[in-house]
């Protein structure tokens, strides 16, 4: 199993699909529907390839597996150098499970262009991957950057009325913030003479240059997950763009910061992070709180959502710079469950803007008589977001305070607001929708299609499982974020 | 050891004899079409034959003609380069002209006659074979520029071109002869062994550094880097589109050839004077370059200031003053060729569907994706590799300008680059949101020949896959950025 290169396989299939999708005859009646085929057999082999990798993956090694090195450029000494462990497993596995429900999600929708839609998705899907696998910083640095080209397309042809002015913000915003990174990957290239990554992890860099390092990656990942002074593109990206783009930002984009700190930063400038510590601490606690209040007066559904992921996303950097089993665990978990619910959530808001083409709270209420099932449906996901037991949101947050008690308890106090607020604007967005009487706007509205149920079930399901098996997920990530502490 | 010498400049020769015969025939011919496919012809085949001859030429290092000329891998590298760019130049300007009717011999005559001049003033080894190469080109383009003549802008371009042109040849030669003055030398090999002499420097610094900045400027202007640009913009809307084509690649490309090969060969020991020079202008070209392009509303303008900017970077790479700087220029050069040229056989498929005219104005593509989604594609494509995002080729040029930059430790260089590169991903996105975003739908009409497809085609698909091969390119590169 091993000789077989199975990571390429995971970019391979996607850029098949592409192509067989660029040879497709235009004038065909059905081509629409074939694209849409073609591009969910795609993604769906990429499903099924990640979790045959995940039977074939040595839960008890926590080194990198399935690796692959093979010269790209030699007179630099760039390899295409690739291979997961247990901290990009879960990541890849979460790609390869959205990237298909998008598709199925648009399947009974008329979307105009619809091809290059799909053909987004797929390059969406190739990138990601290819960000998640890479071993090699320049290699990883073209992935992490070219996932903005779909995205800004996905954002500019099928996003709501002020799309434009949303694609630019996101575009610009991570194009600056990941050109620094690239200084900073060049200068680690100097200094250390090579871009592979785990001899990069042998070296130890002066505490000046870490300190300058940790910046230059830091204003990436930070612009990424989007921590609190650099959010501003976010609300703006979500509520223009279309459902599924939301979709795959919340779900995956905004979880590359929070990669990118776990796989770089923390392993490669112990002592800057160290340094920065407090300063991530305070950003954190700020976006906790001070997002979750500008949440609570939201009156637009997706950026409530949104200004919600930012506070949760807060969580996540007090996790992982708390740098404690327990915060770590609670970060990685966090994230993967986010990406599941916050997907969901979108999901939700996108059924229900889809059908009235409204994005104020104000304009729906009692739909719960008009639509029980994605009332019920939509209540989980709720739960969920608010950290409710029994969802995987519980375990995440809960985890994390844990890691941030150890640290600080004024500090968990602080964060533990979080969840109150969080519950507060989630309860009053559900509660203005769905409860009260009914209003004369939705009189005709339809409740949840079979593929919205089928969807929405799966997720669930995923949302349930892990809440009260979390060990599924741990028993991935376990040993390397293990490892991470002990260096 | 005359015949010798004629071997060395074979490509030269072949260019020379074939515009001439070019001129003669023009001279017989009426200018119905047939005659004028026939000098097509003529031009692709002798611009081949040059080429073919260029490639093959394995003799390295040897001078000719007095030690005028020297043959090195290095210029070898940039005829080639210059003449694929001038091949394609002619195949997308033969519709153009065509179109407009105004498609006479005399262009083909001075496409040739201006490679010629760019090519002989790359294989210079000699101030005086250096501006006779560099006026012989100049006086092509001044026409070139102007050759719409029931034009108005191409005429004012024309003139424009030329005044500011033939000052800055002025201020090349003065330059010039201040140098032989003090050196009494000529020949670069002969110049820089002067200069070595410290204490002989030191004590005509004066005379030396004007001569040096004169003939430095000179260079500056046919580059179009702040501070000699203003007329860039101008010259670059006014002239016909293949023409601006021609404008942004070819003679550019000579003269950063013959820059690096100037500063480095005669002038090595003035390095450090000679970085600071180079430091302040791509700092202020990079900067103009970026800004001022975002209001503009033409497709050409744009397109002259986004140059700028370029050449800024690849002053960059020039200031690094070091081999892997010399190699991140040359890769940039080939990859700008391809990309700019790429971009200009697409503007030259786009017309309005009304009176026929060639679309420039930048909110005019709109509606592009309904009509033809293969150009708005490869648009997209090329753009996005012009603001060096990755995976595409553009995305290497500009890596390897920083790699050579961070190396040398110019940290500053390398962060206002970066700014600056995210500033021009703004207006390259802005034509991408007109073509893709913009609701409103332009009456557009494409035509797209098959050498257009060939190139076009050949140019996004080798940006989207140039990492497959980097390699290979970057170790041919290695080979030929060796001045001396």
């Amino acid at each position: 199993m091993i000789n077989i290169p199975i990571l390429s396989f995971l970019l391979i299939f996607p850029l098949v699909g592409i192509f067989v999708i660029f040879l497709l005859n235009k004038k065909d009646e059905k081509y629409n529907k074939k694209v849409k085929e073609i591009g969910l057999w795609t993604t769906l082999i990429n499903l099924i390839f990640s979790l045959i990798i995940l039977y074939n993956f040595d839960l008890t090694e926590s080194s990198f597996q399935f690796v692959e090195n093979i010269p790209i450029i030699d007179d630099l000494g760039v390899y295409y150098y690739v291979g997961i462990d247990g901290i990009s497993l879960p990541f890849i596995l979460l790609t390869t499970f959205l990237i298909p429900i998008c598709i199925i999600s648009c399947w009974n929708k008329t979307i105009k262009d619809i091809n290059y839609l799909i053909i987004s998705f797929l390059t969406i899907e190739l990138f990601l991957i290819g960000l998640f696998i890479s071993l090699d910083l320049f290699i990883f640095y073209i992935f992490f950057e070219g996932s903005l080209i779909p995205m800004f397309f996905i954002i500019g042809i099928w996003g709501g009325t002020n799309r434009t002015y949303a694609a630019y913000k996101f575009f610009l915003y991570s194009l600056f913030g990941s050109m620094l990174l690239l200084l900073g990957i060049l200068t680690i290239y100097f200094y250390t003479g090579t871009s592979n990554f785990t001899l990069i992890n042998k070296v130890d860099f002066p505490f000046l240059l870490q300190l300058w390092l940790f910046l230059s990656f830091f204003a990436s990942f930070a612009v990424k997950l989007p921590m609190w002074p650099f959010h501003t593109w976010l609300p703006d990206a979500h509520v223009e763009a279309p459902t599924e783009g939301s979709v795959i930002l919340s779900g995956i984009l905004l979880k590359l910061g929070g990669y990118g700190f776990l796989r770089f930063s923390l392993p490669l400038f112990p002592d800057a992070v160290e340094f920065f510590t407090p300063f991530i601490f305070f950003l954190s606690i700020t976006a906790i709180i001070y997002i979750s209040l500008i949440a609570l007066v939201q009156t637009d559904i997706k950026k409530l959502i949104a200004y919600s992921s930012v506070a949760h996303m807060g969580f996540v950097t007090l996790g992982i710079f708390s740098r404690n089993i327990e915060g770590l665990h609670g970060s990685m978990f966090q994230m993967i469950s986010h990406g599941i619910v916050s997907a969901a959530l979108f999901l939700c808001a996108g059924s229900l803007i889809e059908r009235k083409e409204k994005k104020n709270i104000s304009f729906y209420s009692g739909l719960w008589k008009k639509m029980p099932f994605l009332g019920s449906f939509f209540f989980i996901f709720i739960l969920g977001g608010i950290a409710f037991p029994g969802t995987t949101g519980f375990i995440g947050e809960f985890l994390i305070l844990v890691g941030i008690f150890k640290v600080k308890f004024y500090l968990a106090l602080l964060a533990g607001t979080g969840i109150i607020l969080s519950a507060a604007y989630f309860l009053r967005l559900y509660g203005r929708i769905f409860f009260g009487n009914i209003n004369s706007n939705i009189s005709s509205i339809s409740d949840l299609n079979n593929y919205e149920i089928a969807i929405f079930s799966l997720l669930v399901f995923l949302v349930i499982l892990l809440g009260i098996y979390p060990d599924l997920l741990i028993k991935i990530y376990e040993l390397p974020i293990n490892k991470l502490i002990i260096n | 050891m005359i015949l010798n010498d004629f071997n060395l400049l074979s490509s030269e020769i072949i260019l020379l004899f074939t515009s001439l015969i070019i001129l003669i025939y023009g001279i017989f011919i009426t200018d119905d079409e047939k005659s004028i496919k026939n000098i097509f012809y003529l031009t692709i085949f002798g611009l081949f034959f040059s080429l073919y001859f260029a490639l093959t030429f394995d003799q390295f290092d040897i001078y000719g003609f007095n030690k005028l000329i020297l043959n090195t891998h290095f210029s070898q590298f940039f005829k080639v380069l210059i003449l694929i760019g001038s091949i394609i130049v002619c195949f997308i300007s033969y519709n153009y002209f065509n179109h407009l009717g105004i498609l006479k011999s005399e262009y083909f005559f001075l496409i040739l006659l201006s490679c010629l001049g760019i090519i002989i003033m790359i294989s210079s080894s000699s101030i005086l074979s250096m501006y006779i190469g560099l006026e012989l080109h100049s006086i092509c383009l001044y026409i070139l520029a102007a050759y719409r003549k029931d034009y108005l802008k191409s005429a004012e371009s024309g003139v424009k071109y030329f005044i500011l042109g033939a000052l800055s040849s002025g201020i090349l030669l003065y330059g010039l002869s201040l140098i032989y003055g003090i050196t009494g030398a000529t020949d670069f090999i002969e110049i820089s062994n002067k200069l070595k002499d410290v204490s002989y420097v030191s004590n005509n610094i004066l005379i030396i550094s004007t001569g040096f900045v004169l003939v430095l400027s000179g260079l500056f202007f046919k580059i179009a880097a702040v501070p000699f640009h203003m007329w860039a913009p101008d010259v670059y809307e006014g002239s016909p589109t293949p023409v601006t084509a021609f404008f942004t690649t070819i003679p550019k490309i000579g003269a950063i050839a013959i820059l690096i090969k100037f500063l480095n060969i005669p002038f090595e020991s003035l390095k450090d004077y000679w970085i600071q020079i180079l430091y302040i202008v791509s700092i202020i070209s990079m900067i103009l370059g970026s800004t001022v392009a975002i209001n503009q509303k033409n497709i050409k303008r744009l397109l002259a200031y986004s140059s700028i900017n370029h050449m800024g970077f690849i002053i960059l790479g020039i200031l690094t003053a070091n081999q892997i700087g010399i190699q991140s220029v040359l890769l940039y050069l080939s990859i700008y060729l391809i990309t700019i040229l790429g971009i200009f056989s697409c503007l030259l498929c786009i017309k309005d569907e009304k009176n026929g005219h060639y679309l420039e104005e930048i909110n005019s593509f709109s509606g592009l994706l309904k009509k033809n989604p293969f150009l708005s594609f490869s648009l997209a494509v090329l753009l996005i590799s012009l603001a060096g995002i990755p995976p595409m080729a553009g995305f290497f040029s500009k890596l390897y300008i920083l790699i050579s930059i961070v190396e040398s430790k110019f940290y500053l260089l390398a962060v206002i680059a970066v700014i600056t590169s995210v500033i021009s991903a703004f207006y390259y996105l802005k034509i991408i949101k007109v073509i893709f975003f913009d609701t409103s739908e332009n009456k557009i009409f494409c035509e797209i020949t098959f050498s257009f497809k060939f190139f076009i085609l050949s140019s996004v698909l080798l940006t989207i896959f140039f990492l497959f091969f980097a390699s290979e390119v970057i170790s041919l590169i290695n080979k030929y950025s060796i001045i001396i």
